[in-house]
């Protein structure tokens, strides 16, 4: 009978068509489809979406999915310190957790193809094929890239999910901006990709296999392993634990690039030279996401070790806070999105570092609906404002686009944490196992987590402002340009995409209200939980929290969840309150400007731009020159040079020939006496 | 039977007279002769090994030598002739273009 | 006998296109290079063979007979193909045709001349792929030298000349020193235990062990030695491997277009192929041996390429340093003795054949309208010449190792192949430091690009710049479409290039 799981390969496959079309259609240089060729991919990320529907009800049904489709190269023999044949292949893993991310992405890519006939369409943009074939091929890379049943499979996605994201944020080639943006956003998430490449590599030379799920799995090997029932080739002469280590770092350096964490994060804020639905799309629901969503992929590996994980929880919540810190004193409104976003995937990191599978899968539910509507938002707020995103420009457009502004309100009660919005439970949830768990652990890894959960504590304060400084600035007050005040709400087009959005970043938090669980004592209302643990074995939350307490050495503290979840919510509030006095005036005024010299340091992102660009320009180049003179000098110089000695001596030695047939005869005599003197010698004659 | 040393040693004074005009005198005739001289130098010795080890093979081969200088002072003298035209001279250190 | 009718048609070929006129001389030349493509795609479709062509394997096509024989050595005429062969014969005939086409918008004298050498010299290299007899193998492999050395000395910019007789001085005395090595290594230490220069005879000879006699005052072990350094050096300057690779920058800047695609696609890939059949089958131990100085070579290769090429101003230059870079790989690859390692090594040749050809066509397409290739000359062209800039793109992107790209598959084998080595001593570290390639390649491919293509629109010439013509942009989009084929499914030649080298891995262990 055929399945879901027949067809779940359709899920990529769809968009991919849409972008072959819209290639097409671009090569051709006319005007092919209507739209630019928005329908087919509407068309083919409805399918998507369709698909995965009903891939989530098969799942929900208790199947699962992990087989491979595809051989792409397959060895023959065990060479090297291998035991077995190399095979490297494609293949599907449709389990809970896959499943839900399939059904975000292609709910976000649809939405963000409706929005972009309002965004780009309406708004007369050229080259519009090239940008659907962008927007379709980074959904097929994102949708690949989720279905990957191995480690190298995902890599491959991971990689072309960059190419789109750099085609997509250098749409607008014709200008200065997105082009260095878009290199900028390749080459600093190529950087984390280098050390993800080297794990994935260092995966199939230690376990012979990089799939995710089942027995033969390497996270189960390296279970195995460590529990002394299965051997493993280890590098550099280091122990088991030890090397498990250096691989789970290695691929988290992809996961610091694509995630935008500290201290690969500088690429993000730039990236927003992109279109805004791109930004909605890539760098806030999906591409960012894949970072994460790959340290919940492989799970059972990182669980292993403790070393990793208090780094994973570390690195998410100094990125959370620094992140947050620079969200308070941007002036546009897409960069304060840009360093929220960078702060919530510090969340999910923290989530998942801190042992909290749950939560940080949560987390990334909750984010990218609730980011995805606040970009899209501000992309229409962007298409009324004449695509002028300074905040003090704005001002009063609550009564000129009400859609827009309630829709922006959930998101940013979400974003910011307040009950009942979908932020606030997850959010809540991460910074809560990261206390029990910070709590109830002894090791090392006890502290790193509770140093995390202080900075991510403090990031909620700053969440709570720096969103309500956004909407005050933007939505309420007076109207303090012309254009703010003659701005209108965009079509159809525009406001479907924000409704849908809206309601789902008021509701979806609902998925797994631990707290109200805790207090009522009804646990089958933590319905995430419950979904999750469906998972086979070897992926399923159990097997994780058991990992987590055997070789992690994770264990939970007994702290009421509401207790913690109070602290946070009233940290919010008054984070929020604290924008809502300064700012919720008529006509207020830039406070950010009395933190002086401060601002200045967070405006300028603790100048870790500049250091990256004086790494680039002043280390880096000027290292090329001088190898460049070094390679022409000396080493072009030495071969030179012995052409020139060989010329020179030749022009030299050939003076003996001057003509002089007396003297040509008395070199011959010479030359004769020379060999006969020599065979005399050499013969034997003396 | 006169032994082979003798006419060693003459031979060997004819080709070191031959050597020395070849390397002293700068007329171009003077040249021809002084290669004539080293020529039956070795014609010398040809002749006399055969006649030591009685295999004519070397006569034969002094038939060819004589041959050839024959030839050889046929295109020598149409040598020295183009010299003599060019140069007005046949002193062969005048001509010396033919270098580098 | 197809081999041969292949390796003489095209030197007929080479013959008439040389004296029809110039005006015909691109299609004629075009035309007539179609038959040996379609003729190895023939082969490639009937390959039959099995096992490495050196060490015993089954060899497809094969042809063998006596030509004369020199002081008790038999030479042969011994042609065939094998897994690791055919693909550079297939990648050779596809090549030249696609150059071909490439040079018809850019060479505008001598035509008939040009063309001609062109075939000459793609017969050469069919021969020299295929042929099995040392002597055989060495005529084909310096003759291919003479028609490239006209090619860029004739066709050239402005300092062709220097460029011509560096390459050609360069190589030759690299091939002298190969030369030395191979025969110290035959005539010297194998003797009288065999009675052919063919490269299988001697292959087997070495591996059947203690044949070696000493030579020179050098022992086995000392004259094996020698030998394979002075091979090793002699290959590696055709490779190029750093430091030994300044000819190729100065080579690419002058050559005309075509004829630089042909060196970078297939002519240094002479290097790696010889140095694979040569010092990698028939002196694996002491390869093993020296296995941690060649992955230090190869690994500075890749990372000193790639800086340089950061440094450059000029699009040519900055591929050309790349191609230092991408074949740093190959020797690391093929150091690295395991499966994927060499196999990679060896599909690396054919990918950064077709990417590389790919990317100096892009160039030359670019530099056919704008008459610059300086970087900083210009900016903006994706505004006036769209497919030719998506191409340079995607192939750029290639050249970076995007997934399910030619390029990607290469390396990825190789990285695989080497982390895993047991011949390498600290693999991991030295393929580490090789992969840091990739975040070079992607700064100076993505910097040159930003600054070229996009931006606003500026030339600092008075040339018109509009749309390429058709048949400048047909082989740069049939090229990007193979390097994608062989990047999705690199069994097309994985599966034969897997079964060839299966007998090498391992090395001397």
């Amino acid at each position: 009978m055929a399945g879901a799981f027949d067809y779940a390969l359709a899920i990529a496959v769809l968009p991919f068509l849409s972008f072959c079309l819209a290639v097409g259609v671009a090569l051709s240089g006319r005007d092919l489809l209507p739209k630019g060729g928005a329908l087919p991919g509407i068309a083919a990320t409805g399918g998507s979406l369709l698909l995965s529907a009903w891939v989530f009800l098969t799942v929900s049904g208790g199947e699962t999915y992990n087989e491979t489709f595809y051989t792409w190269a397959a060895g023959e023999a065990a060479t090297g310190s291998l035991s077995e044949p190399l095979t490297l292949s494609f293949g599907m893993l449709l389990d809970p957790l896959s499943a839900m991310m399939l059904l975000i992405v292609s709910l976000v890519a649809l939405l963000v193809h409706v929005f972009s006939l309002g965004y780009m369409n309406d708004e007369g943009e050229t080259g519009l094929p090239r940008y659907y074939a962008g927007l379709g091929l980074f959904t097929a890379s994102m949708l690949g890239f989720v279905l990957a049943d191995n480690l190298l499979m995902a890599f491959m996605f991971f990689e072309l999910v960059g190419l789109c994201s750099y085609l997509l944020i250098g749409f607008w080639f014709r200008r200065e901006g997105p082009p260095s943006a878009a290199k900028k956003a390749f080459l600093v998430t190529r950087f984390g990709d280098y050390f993800f490449l080297i794990g994935v590599v260092a995966v199939f030379a230690t376990f012979g296999t990089a799939k995710f799920a089942g027995e033969h799995s390497f996270p189960r090997i390296a279970e195995h392993a460590l529990a002394g029932e299965a051997t493993v080739n280890t590098f550099l002469g280091l122990e088991p634990a030890a090397w498990f280590t250096v691989i789970g770092l290695l691929v988290l350096g992809g996961v610091i690039g694509k995630s935008a964490q500290f201290p690969l994060h500088t690429w993000l804020p730039d990236a927003m030279e992109g279109p805004t639905p791109v930004s909605a799309l890539i760098h806030a629901a999906t591409m960012v996401a894949a970072g994460v969503y790959l340290v919940a992929r492989m799970y059972g590996f990182y669980a292993l070790s403790p070393t990793a994980l208090a780094i994973i929880a570390l690195v998410g919540a100094f990125t959370a806070l620094f992140a947050a810190s620079m969200g308070l004193v941007k002036d546009e409104i897409k960069q304060v999105l840009a360093y929220s976003t960078i702060s919530q995937y510090g969340y999910i990191m923290l989530g998942l570092g801190a042992g909290g599978y749950v939560a940080g899968t949560f987390h990334l539910l909750t984010h990218a609906f609730f980011k995805a509507l606040l970009f899209l938002g501000a992309g229409s707020v962007i298409i009324a404002m004449h695509h002028n995103e300074d905040m003090w420009e704005m001002g009063g457009l609550k009564e000129r686009m009400p859609v827009t502004y309630y829709t922006f309100l959930a998101g940013s009660l979400a974003l910011a944490g307040i009950v009942p919005f979908a932020g606030f439970w997850s959010k809540d949830e991460v910074l809560y196992e990261a206390l029990v768990h910070g709590l109830g652990t002894t090791s090392g890894l006890g502290t790193a987590l509770l140093v995390a959960y202080g900075m991510g504590l403090l990031a909620v304060l700053f969440t709570g402002f720096y969103t309500f400084r956004m909407v005050m600035l933007t939505f309420h007050g007076e109207p303090r340009s012309e254009t703010a005040r003659e701005a209108a709400e965009g079509g159809w087009n525009v406001k479907l995409p924000l409704i849908v959005l809206g309601i789902l970043a008021t509701t979806v938090g609902l998925v797994n209200m631990t707290p109200v669980a805790d207090l009522t004592g009804m646990h089958d209302i933590e319905l995430l939980n419950m979904w999750l643990s469906g998972a086979p074995e070897s992926v399923s939350v159990e097997q994780y929290h058991h990992l987590l307490e055997e070789f992690g050495g994770i264990h939970a503290a007994d702290v009421p969840s509401y207790l913690a979840g109070g602290l946070s919510l009233a940290l919010a509030l008054v984070g929020a309150g604290s924008a809502y006095v300064l700012y919720g005036g008529a006509d207020p005024e830039p406070h950010t400007e009395k933190l002086g010299s401060l601002r200045g340091v967070l405006y300028n992102n603790y100048y870790q731009d500049e250091y990256q660009v004086w790494l680039a320009e002043n280390v880096v180049l000027p290292l090329s020159k001088v190898a460049d003179v070094f390679d022409q000098a000396v080493v072009d110089g030495v071969v030179n040079g012995v052409s020139s000695v060989s010329l020179f001596g030749g022009s030299r030695l050939k003076r003996v020939q001057d003509g002089l047939v007396t003297h040509y005869a008395a070199m011959l005599t010479l030359g004769l006496t020379v060999l006969l003197v020599g065979f005399a010698v050499y013969g034997g004659w003396f | 039977m006169v032994p082979v040393e003798y006419y060693l040693v003459l031979s060997a004074a004819v080709f070191s007279i031959g050597l020395y005009g070849l390397l002293t005198r700068e007329n171009a005739l003077f040249f021809l002769m002084s290669v004539e001289l080293m020529l039956n130098a070795a014609n010398i010795n040809f002749i006399a090994f055969s006649a030591q080890w009685g295999n004519l093979t070397g006569q034969t081969f002094s038939l060819f030598v004589m041959a050839l200088a024959a030839a050889e002072v046929a295109v020598g003298i149409g040598i020295i002739l183009v010299l003599y035209r060019n140069f007005k001279d046949v002193d062969v250190t005048v001509p010396q273009e033919m270098r580098w | 006998m197809l081999i041969e009718t292949l390796i003489g048609f095209a030197f007929v070929a080479a013959l008439v296109t040389f004296l029809v006129p110039d005006e015909v001389a691109g299609r004629v030349g075009a035309a007539l290079s179609v038959v040996p493509l379609v003729g190895t795609l023939w082969l490639w479709a009937q390959f039959d063979g099995s096992g490495n062509a050196l060490t015993g394997g089954t060899l497809a096509f094969e042809t063998k007979f006596d030509l004369l024989t020199l002081s008790g050595y038999q030479v042969q005429w011994f042609t065939g193909l094998d897994g690791i062969s055919l693909p550079l014969v297939v990648l050779t005939a596809f090549l030249t045709t696609l150059a071909i086409v490439s040079a018809w918008t850019p060479i505008d004298s001598r035509q008939s001349q040009f063309y001609g050498l062109m075939l000459f010299m793609e017969a050469n290299l069919l021969g020299m792929f295929t042929a099995l007899d040392f002597f055989m193998w060495f005529v084909f492999w310096e003759a291919t030298l003479l028609p490239m050395y006209f090619l860029i000395g004739v066709w050239g910019g402005p300092r062709r000349k220097y460029a011509a007789i560096k390459f050609f001085v360069y190589t030759n005395v690299a091939s002298l020193l190969m030369f030395v090595g191979f025969i110290a290594l035959t005539f010297g230490g194998l003797g009288d235990s065999i009675d052919t220069l063919s490269l299988p005879a001697v292959a087997m000879a070495l591996e059947a062990g203690g044949n070696v006699g000493s030579f020179m005052g050098l022992g086995p072990e000392a004259l094996k030695l020698v030998a394979f350094l002075a091979m090793f050096v002699g290959f590696a300057v055709k490779v190029p491997v750093a430091p030994l690779h300044t000819w190729l920058p100065d080579a690419h800047v002058e050559a005309p277009t075509p004829a630089s695609v042909m060196l970078a696609g297939v002519l240094l890939k002479m290097g790696t192929y010889a140095m694979l059949r040569f010092n990698f089958t028939m002196l694996p131990d002491i390869a093993s041996d020296l296995a941690i100085l060649i992955a230090a070579l190869g690994a500075f290769s890749v990372i000193y390429g790639a800086i340089l090429a950061l440094a450059q101003e000029d699009l040519k230059r900055i591929v050309a340093y790349s191609s230092v870079s991408s074949m740093g790989y190959v020797l690391l690859g093929l150091v690295a003795f395991t499966e994927f390692g060499v196999a990679g090594a060896t599909f690396q040749m054919i990918a950064h054949g077709l990417i590389s050809g790919l990317m100096f066509m892009a160039v030359g397409v670019i530099y056919n309208t704008t008459h610059t290739r300086m970087v900083g000359d210009m900016s903006g062209l994706a505004d006036r010449m769209p497919v030719t800039v998506g191409i340079l793109i995607a192939g750029a992107f290639g050249y970076m190792g995007l997934p399910l790209m030619a390029g990607f598959a290469g390396e990825y084998f190789i990285f695989v192949g080497s982390f895993h080595s047991t011949v390498i001593p600290s693999a991991p570290l030295f393929t580490a430091v090789a992969m840091f390639g990739i975040v070079i390649v992607a700064g100076y491919l993505l910097l040159a690009m930003q600054r070229t293509l996009f931006g606003p629109f500026s030339l600092d010439a008075d040339y018109e710049v509009g749309r390429a013509p058709f048949h400048d942009v047909a082989p740069l989009a049939v090229l990007l479409l193979a390097v994608i084929a062989l990047g999705v499914k690199p069994d097309l030649f994985l599966d034969m290039i897997l079964n060839a080298i299966a007998p090498l891995v391992g090395g001397g262990a």
